[in-house]
C-alpha cells in the first residue's frame, strides 16, 4: 500500500499590516503626511509599531527599491489598491530615510540591567566554587584511550599480577572463553580502566556498561559508592546504566573495574547516550588516558531561561526557579559537608581543624561573591555561623546553603549598579561571566589583591589567559550550538526506505564532524571570518566517508575524524557540510526554503521576520515530476510570499546540489539541475549566483553577516544586545572581521574585554 | 477468588496438612478470622543481624525449658524473659558455592544456594547472589498482597555502619534471585525517605530571615529601576518561608518523626548513637504504620567495626579469627556481642513502652524481633547453632522459654515466620531443607 507523504512546514510570508482607515488619494506627495494618512494606525507615527496591530518596528535591511515595490503591490494590507505608484514611492522614500534603517531609534532601555544568573551561568560558577578548592580538573597531555591494567587473578586477589598495561582506544570487548592474552589465565583475570571522559555538550548523560562478569563504574565519583555497581555476577548478560548531568567541555574522572572469575564467557562493553544522540560505545574522541580530579557539578533541574530575544536571560525570577535554586543549595551543602576535610585540607583530629574550615568558609564566600569581603558581612556571613555547640560541618552545611541563595552570588552585576561604578571586582566579574559563564578563579582575586587589576596591560593579559582556558571554548561551543540553531534540535533522520544507509550513527557523526571542525579551525588554526565560514575542509570518519562515496585512507582507524579538502568535494562553504544540508532539509527531499532561510540569516546576515502566516508544503499538491525548484517557485508566486521569498528561494536554490542527506548531485532523475538565481543584496544590486560556491562569494563580499555574527556572539557573552556597551566599537569590529584583521579567537576576546570594562577607569 | 470465601478445611486440604498441624496455624490469626475481621492483631517483624559469629558459652543458655538462664551476653534480655523464645540447635544447611561468611549471611534469610559467580571468599568456591527471596520480604510481598494489611513501604531496611558495597557479604534481604536489597543505613537518608524534605525545609528556614533581610539590605543600595528584580525575589523568599513553615505533610502522621539532632556522620565511632537513630526511626516507621516489616543490619558480615566506645580499638571481624585460648580477645568478643544485646534491649523497650495505635497492648506484643548473626562462632566459620533469639508476642509463638530445634535446617524456622502469618507456604529456600515442615513454636 503506499503511504501518502505529507510535509507539513512552515512557509514564510511577509507579514503585513492590518488596515487603516486610510483616507484614499491625497494629492500632494508628502511621503510624512501619506505615511501618517495610510500606514501610523498600524505602524506607529515613527514606526515604531502598534500593539495588537504591527507591534514591531519597521525595520530592515531592504533596498529602496524593493521597499516601493514592496508596498506598491501589498500595502496598506487590507486594500492594497489605496497606495499605488508615486504615493507608494513617497511613502517607502520616508520611511527609508527616515527610520527603515535605523535600528538604535527603536533600542529601549538598552542600558545593563540586574539580571540573575542563567542556569549555564549557575551551574558553572557553582562548579568552580567548588573547584577552587578541589583543584580544576585539567587533561595536560591529550592522548585519547583509556589505561587499561590487565591482571591475573587467584583466590580472594583479584590483582595477583599484573600482565599488560596498555592503552585502549575504547571499551568494547568480546573475550568469548579466552583470556586478553594467551599467557593469561583465561578462569581468572581483571582488568582495571582508568583516565577521564571529556564530553563536549553540557546535559544529561546516560552511561551504560554491559558484561556477564563483575564490574564497577565510577563517573566524576571516586569515593562512596560507585555510578554503576554490578560486581557480583548474576551468571547472565546484564546491562546497568547511570544518569548524570554533565557540564561539556570539561573532563570528569572515569574508572571501570572489571573482574572475570570461573564465569564461562568475557566480554565488556561501555557506551554512553548523549544529550542529542543515541546509544553508541564511547566513542574513542572523548576518553583520555589521563585521570583527572573529581568535580561537583550541580544536579538539579531548572526550570527553562528567558530566551524571548533569542539568548538566554536571567530576567525573571519566580517559584520554580527558586525552589529549584534552593534544592541545588541543598545539595551543594550536603557536598560541602561530606567534602569538608578534602576542601579544607584538613583532617577529622586535626587541632586546626576549625580554623582551616573558617578559612576556607571565607575564600568561598569571598570567590562566590566575586568581592572581598567587609568586616560586617565576615560576621555576617561567615563568623557568626560558627559556635562552640555547632559542629563545624554543619556550620558549613548553613554558609554554602546561605551563599548559594544568596543575591550576592546570584546577581553578579549588583555591585557595579550599586555603586555606580565599575571597580575590578566588577571588571573581573564581568570577564568570568562574559568568557567562562563562570565566576573569576583565584588568579583574579590576587591579581585583584595586589592592584594590578587596574592596569589595562594587566587585564588584557588576563583576558588573554582566560581565553586560553577550556571554558572559553565550551562557551563558543555553546554559541555555536545557538547560532547554528542546533541547541534542541534532534539529529536529522531521513526515510528509512530511500536512504536506509543514513542512520542514526551517522547523523551523530556528522554533527560531531561539524563541530570537530568548527573547534579545530577556531581554537587551533585561528580561524578567521573567512575561513571560519568557506569551512576549507570538512571532518570524516570512514561511515562518513562511506555514505558520501568518498575515499578515506585505509591505514586510519575507522572511528577517527581526518579533514578532507572540501572542494576536492564539490563542498563550498559552511553552509555545504552535510550535517547542515541534511537538517535542512525534509525526510526525502531536500529543501530550499529552510536552506534559504539558513543561508540568508547566517551566512549572508540578512534579516528576515518571522511569517505571519504560516502555508504548509505539500508534496503531493504537485506534479511529481517537478523538481523541488519548481514546486517551491510554484508555491511562493504571490507577491506577499515574495517579498521575502525572492531572497530565501534565491538563495535555497543555489543548493539544489545537494539532496536530501547532503550528498552531491548533478542531475535530479534525468533532468539537470538549475543552480543559478537572482539575488537581490542589501544595496540594490541584482547580482547572479551560481551554486553553493556563488552564494560563499557573495557573503565574503558582504559585510552583512559579519556583522550579524558579532551581534549575536555579544548577546550570548554579555548577555545584553552590543549597543548596550558604549566601548565596543560595532562598525570597527565588523570591518576588521570581514577583511580579516581579526581572528574569531579576538573577536571573542574583544567583545568580553571591551564590554566588561565598559564604564571602567583604567590606571596606567 | 476472595480468600473470605475459602473454608478452613480446604485450606488445610490444599496444604496437605493433617489436623495435628493446628496448633500452629491456629495462631496465625490473619488466615482465618483477620480478612473477616479488619481489627485482627498486626504482626510485624523486625530482623536485627549482628556479625562475626557469638561465643557461644557465654551466650547459649543450659537449660531448655522456660527456667532459662541468662548468660553474660544475653543478660540484658533478662527484663524481657518472658517475652524471649532462645531457639537452640538450628543450623544452616545451606551448601554450595560461597564462603561460610557469604553462605552466612545471603542464606540467612533466603535458606537457598548461592548462584555460582565470581566473588571470592576465603574458602570454597566463589559465588554470586542467593537464587531466591528473602524471608522479611516474602512475608512482606504477602501483607502487601491484602488491603487490610497493606502499607505505604511494606518494608524498610535500616543499615548501621553498612559499607558502601554490595556483595553477598553486605547484604541479607533480597527481592528475588539476584535481586539484593541495599539497605538505608544513613538515618538522615531514611529519614528523607519516610518524611520527605521536612528537615531541608526547616535547614532553609533557618537561614531565610538572614536572606531576606541581606535581600533588603542589597535591593535599598540599587537604584530604584534595578530593584524591582529583587522586590520580586524577596516574595519569594516570603513565600517559600510560609510555605516550609507549614507543616502540613506531617500532619495526619500518628507519631511525629523523632527530632535528628543535626550533623550525625556516618563513621565508625558514630555506631551507637547512629544505631539508636535508626531504632528510633524504625519504632516511628510502625507507629505511623508504614512498613509491617524491618530489618536492622548492624556493620556486615566481616564486619570490621572498631568498637572505641567500648574499649575496644581492634576490628570486630579480625577478633573473631582469634583462637579460644587467647582470652583477651575472648573477653573482648563477649563485650561486643553483651553491646548488640544491650541495642535489642533498647529496641525492645521502645516496642514496650509504644502502644499499638488502634489495638491493644503495646508494640511489642504485635512484633516479633528476631536477634540473629551469620554465623554460630567467629574462628571456626560454622553455620551450625546459629544464633536465633526471638523476642516479642506478634506472631504467636509460645515465648519465655528455651527451646531445642532438634539440629533442624534453619529453613524450616523461616517456614514458620511465614505460617505465622497467614502464609502457609510449602516450603521456603531450598525445598529438601523445609522437610518436615515449619518448626512448632507455639
Amino acid at each position: 500500500m503506499l503511504l501518502k507523504r505529507y510535509y507539513p512546514y512552515l512557509l514564510f510570508v511577509l507579514a503585513s499590516s492590518t488596515s487603516s482607515q486610510g483616507m484614499g488619494m491625497t494629492k500632494p506627495l508628502d511621503g510624512k503626511k501619506l505615511y501618517a494618512q495610510n500606514c501610523a494606525e498600524c505602524h506607529g507615527e515613527q514606526g515604531e509599531g502598534v500593539e495588537d496591530e504591527y507591534s514591531k518596528p519597521l525595520i530592515g535591511d531592504w533596498p529602496v527599491s524593493k521597499l516601493i515595490h514592496y508596498v506598491d503591490k501589498t500595502m496598506p494590507d487590507y486594500d492594497p489598491d489605496l497606495v499605488k505608484g508615486k504615493e507608494a514611492e513617497a511613502i517607502s522614500r520616508f520611511v527609508f530615510e527616515t527610520f527603515y534603517q535605523k535600528p538604535e531609534l527603536f533600542q529601549k532601555d538598552s542600558k545593563i540591567q540586574l539580571a540573575r544568573l542563567t542556569n549555564r551561568q549557575f551551574r558553572q560558577s557553582v562548579a568552580d566554587l567548588f573547584a577552587q578548592f578541589m583543584g580544576t580538573p585539567r587533561i595536560y597531555e591529550y592522548k585519547t584511550g583509556l589505561k587499561g591494567k590487565y591482571y591475573n587473578a587467584e583466590g580472594m586477589n583479584k590483582k595477583k599480577k599484573m600482565h599488560t598495561e596498555r592503552v585502549d582506544p575504547k571499551i568494547s570487548f568480546d573475550f568469548g572463553g579466552k583470556a586478553p592474552y594467551k599467557e593469561m589465565n583465561p578462569k581468572k583475570f581483571s582488568i582495571y580502566w582508568e583516565g577521564s571522559i571529556l564530553p563536549r555538550e553540557s546535559g544529561w548523560y546516560e552511561f551504560f556498561v554491559k558484561s556477564p562478569n563483575g564490574f564497577a563504574l565510577r563517573i566524576n565519583k571516586l569515593d562512596g559508592r560507585p555510578s554503576i555497581d554490578e560486581r557480583v555476577t548474576a551468571g547472565v548478560i546484564r546491562e546497568s546504566k547511570a544518569k548524570i548531568f554533565l557540564l561539556g567541555g570539561r573532563p570528569y574522572p572515569l574508572r571501570l573495574d572489571y573482574h572475570k572469575f570461573d564465569d564461562p564467557n568475557a566480554s565488556i562493553e561501555l557506551s554512553w547516550r548523549t544529550p542529542v544522540g543515541q546509544k553508541e560505545i564511547i566513542p574513542n574522541e572523548f576518553l583520555f588516558t589521563t585521570m583527572v580530579n573529581q568535580s561537583y557539578i550541580p544536579q538539579q533541574k531548572l526550570p527553562p531561561d528567558d530566551s524571548s530575544q533569542g539568548y538566554q536571560r536571567g530576567i525573571q525570577v519566580d517559584q520554580s526557579w527558586d525552589e529549584a535554586i534552593t534544592y541545588a543549595a541543598l545539595d551543594a551543602a550536603r557536598y560541602a559537608t561530606e567534602k569538608i576535610n578534602q576542601l579544607a585540607k584538613t583532617k577529622d583530629n586535626d587541632k586546626d581543624r576549625k580554623k582551616k574550615v573558617m578559612e576556607i568558609a571565607s575564600k568561598f564566600v569571598r570567590y562566590a561573591f566575586r568581592q572581598k569581603l567587609s568586616e560586617e558581612d565576615e560576621n555576617f556571613f561567615i563568623k557568626s555561623r560558627f559556635n562552640e555547640n555547632t559542629p563545624v560541618h554543619v556550620s558549613i552545611e548553613k554558609i554554602v546553603l546561605m551563599t548559594i541563595k544568596s543575591p550576592r552570588f546570584l546577581y553578579p552585576e549588583w555591585q557595579a549598579l550599586a555603586n555606580k561604578k565599575t571597580d575590578s571586582y566588577a571588571v573581573a566579574s564581568r570577564l568570568a561571566l562574559y568568557m567562562w559563564d563562570s565566576i573569576p578563579d583565584n588568579h583574579i582575586h590576587k591579581q585583584i589583591e595586589v592592584g594590578h587589576f587596574r592596569n589595562k596591560g594587566h587585564i588584557e593579559s588576563q583576558a588573554k589567559r582566560m581565553l586560553q582556558d577550556p571554558r572559553s571554548k565550551a562557551k563558543f561551543n555553546d554559541f555555536m550550538l545557538h547560532w547554528l540553531e542546533m541547541k534542541t534540535k534532534e539529529l536529522p533522520s531521513k526515510n528509512t526506505q530511500r536512504y536506509s544507509n543514513f542512520t542514526p550513527a551517522l547523523a551523530l557523526d556528522l554533527r560531531r564532524s561539524l563541530f570537530r571542525g568548527i573547534e579545530k579551525a577556531i581554537w587551533e588554526q585561528n580561524a578567521d571570518w573567512h575561513n571560519f565560514i568557506s569551512m576549507p575542509s570538512i571532518q570524516f570518519n570512514d561511515r562518513m566517508a562511506n555514505y558520501y562515496g568518498l575515499p578515506f585512507p585505509t591505514e586510519i582507524n575507522a572511528s577517527v575524524f581526518v579533514p578532507l579538502e572540501s572542494k576536492k568535494m564539490g563542498r563550498s562553504g559552511l553552509h555545504t557540510h552535510p550535517y547542515i544540508l541534511a537538517s535542512h532539509s525534509y525526510a526525502e527531499e531536500s529543501s530550499p526554503i529552510h536552506r534559504g532561510v539558513f543561508v540568508s540569516r547566517k551566512i549572508l546576515g540578512r534579516t528576515l521576520r518571522p511569517p505571519k502566516e504560516a502555508v504548509s508544503f505539500r508534496n503531493a499538491d504537485y506534479d511529481p515530476n517537478w523538481t523541488m525548484r519548481q514546486k517551491v517557485t510554484a508555491l511562493t508566486k504571490p507577491a506577499n510570499c515574495m517579498s521575502c521569498h525572492d531572497l530565501i528561494n534565491a538563495t535555497g536554490f543555489t543548493l539544489e546540489g545537494f539532496d536530501t542527506t547532503g550528498r552531491t548531485r548533478t542531475k535530479l532523475g534525468t533532468k539537470p539541475l538549475d543552480l543559478s538565481s537572482k539575488y537581490l543584496d542589501e544595496n540594490g544590486n541584482e547580482k547572479k549566483l551560481n551554486g553553493a560556491q556563488g552564494l560563499l562569494q557573495e557573503a565574503l563580499n558582504s559585510t552583512g553577516s559579519s556583522k550579524y555574527f558579532i551581534e549575536e556572539l555579544c548577546k550570548h557573552l554579555a548577555k545584553h544586545p552590543i549597543q548596550s556597551y558604549s566601548n565596543i566599537n560595532f562598525l570597527e569590529l565588523s570591518k576588521m572581521l570581514s577583511s580579516k584583521k581579526l581572528t574569531i579567537k579576538d573577536l571573542y576576546l574583544k567583545i568580553a574585554m571591551q564590554a566588561a570594562t565598559e564604564d571602567f577607569i583604567f590606571n596606567n | 477468588m476472595n480468600l473470605n470465601s475459602i473454608n478452613r478445611r480446604s485450606v488445610l486440604k490444599s496444604l496437605g496438612l493433617s489436623s495435628l498441624s493446628l496448633p500452629i496455624l491456629s495462631q496465625s490469626t490473619s488466615l482465618f478470622s483477620a480478612n473477616a475481621d479488619k481489627t485482627a492483631p498486626k504482626q510485624r517483624l523486625i530482623v536485627m543481624f549482628s556479625p562475626n559469629g557469638t561465643i557461644p558459652d557465654q551466650f547459649w543458655p543450659e537449660t531448655i525449658g522456660e527456667d532459662f538462664e541468662h548468660k553474660t551476653i544475653l543478660k540484658p534480655l533478662e527484663p524481657f524473659h518472658d517475652k524471649l523464645l532462645i531457639l537452640r540447635n538450628l543450623h544452616n544447611k545451606v551448601r554450595g558455592d560461597g564462603d561460610n561468611h557469604m553462605r552466612g549471611m545471603s542464606c540467612l534469610l533466603t535458606g537457598i544456594e548461592l548462584f555460582p559467580g565470581n566473588v571470592m571468599g576465603g574458602g570454597n568456591t566463589p559465588s554470586g547472589w542467593p537464587k531466591g527471596i528473602s524471608i522479611d520480604r516474602e512475608i512482606s510481598n504477602h501483607l502487601q498482597s491484602q488491603p487490610h494489611t497493606r502499607t505505604r513501604f511494606g518494608a524498610l531496611h535500616f543499615g548501621v555502619g553498612v559499607q558502601d558495597t554490595a556483595d553477598p557479604w553486605t547484604r541479607m534481604s533480597y527481592n528475588g534471585p539476584n535481586q539484593p536489597v541495599t539497605p538505608l543505613s544513613d538515618p538522615y537518608d531514611a529519614y528523607r525517605k519516610m518524611y520527605g524534605n521536612v528537615r531541608d525545609k526547616k535547614k532553609v528556614r533557618s537561614i531565610l530571615d538572614d536572606l531576606n533581610a541581606d535581600l533588603h539590605k542589597v535591593a535599598n543600595r540599587l537604584p530604584e529601576s534595578d530593584r524591582k528584580l529583587l522586590i520580586e525575589h524577596s516574595k519569594l523568599v516570603q513565600r517559600m518561608d510560609k510555605e516550609y513553615e507549614d507543616g502540613s505533610s506531617l500532619s495526619n502522621l500518628s507519631a511525629p518523626p523523632p527530632d535528628l539532632p543535626e550533623g550525625i556522620r556516618n563513621l565508625n565511632e558514630n555506631i551507637p548513637q547512629l544505631g539508636r537513630l535508626q531504632i528510633d526511626l524504625l519504632v516511628n516507621s510502625f507507629v505511623n504504620d508504614f512498613a509491617r516489616v524491618a530489618t536492622l543490619q548492624y556493620t556486615k558480615s566481616v564486619g570490621q567495626a572498631k568498637m572505641n566506645w567500648l574499649d575496644i580499638e581492634d576490628a570486630h571481624h579480625t577478633l573473631s579469627h582469634e583462637p579460644n585460648n587467647n582470652k583477651d580477645a575472648y573477653e573482648k568478643l563477649v563485650r561486643i556481642n553483651t553491646w548488640f544485646a544491650e541495642e535489642l534491649a533498647y529496641l525492645l523497650k521502645k516496642l514496650e513502652n509504644t502502644p499499638e495505635p488502634g489495638q491493644k497492648g503495646s508494640m511489642l506484643d504485635h512484633t516479633l524481633v528476631i536477634w540473629t548473626n551469620e554465623l554460630g562462632k567467629g574462628n571456626t566459620h560454622t553455620l551450625d547453632h546459629i544464633p536465633f533469639v526471638l523476642a516479642g508476642n506478634g506472631f504467636g509463638f509460645r515465648m519465655g522459654r528455651s527451646m531445642s530445634c532438634e539440629n533442624a535446617p534453619h529453613n524450616r524456622f523461616l517456614l514458620s515466620l511465614a505460617h505465622a502469618v497467614g502464609h502457609p507456604l510449602q516450603s521456603f529456600g531450598n525445598p529438601k531443607l523445609s522437610e518436615g515442615g515449619p518448626l512448632i513454636l507455639s
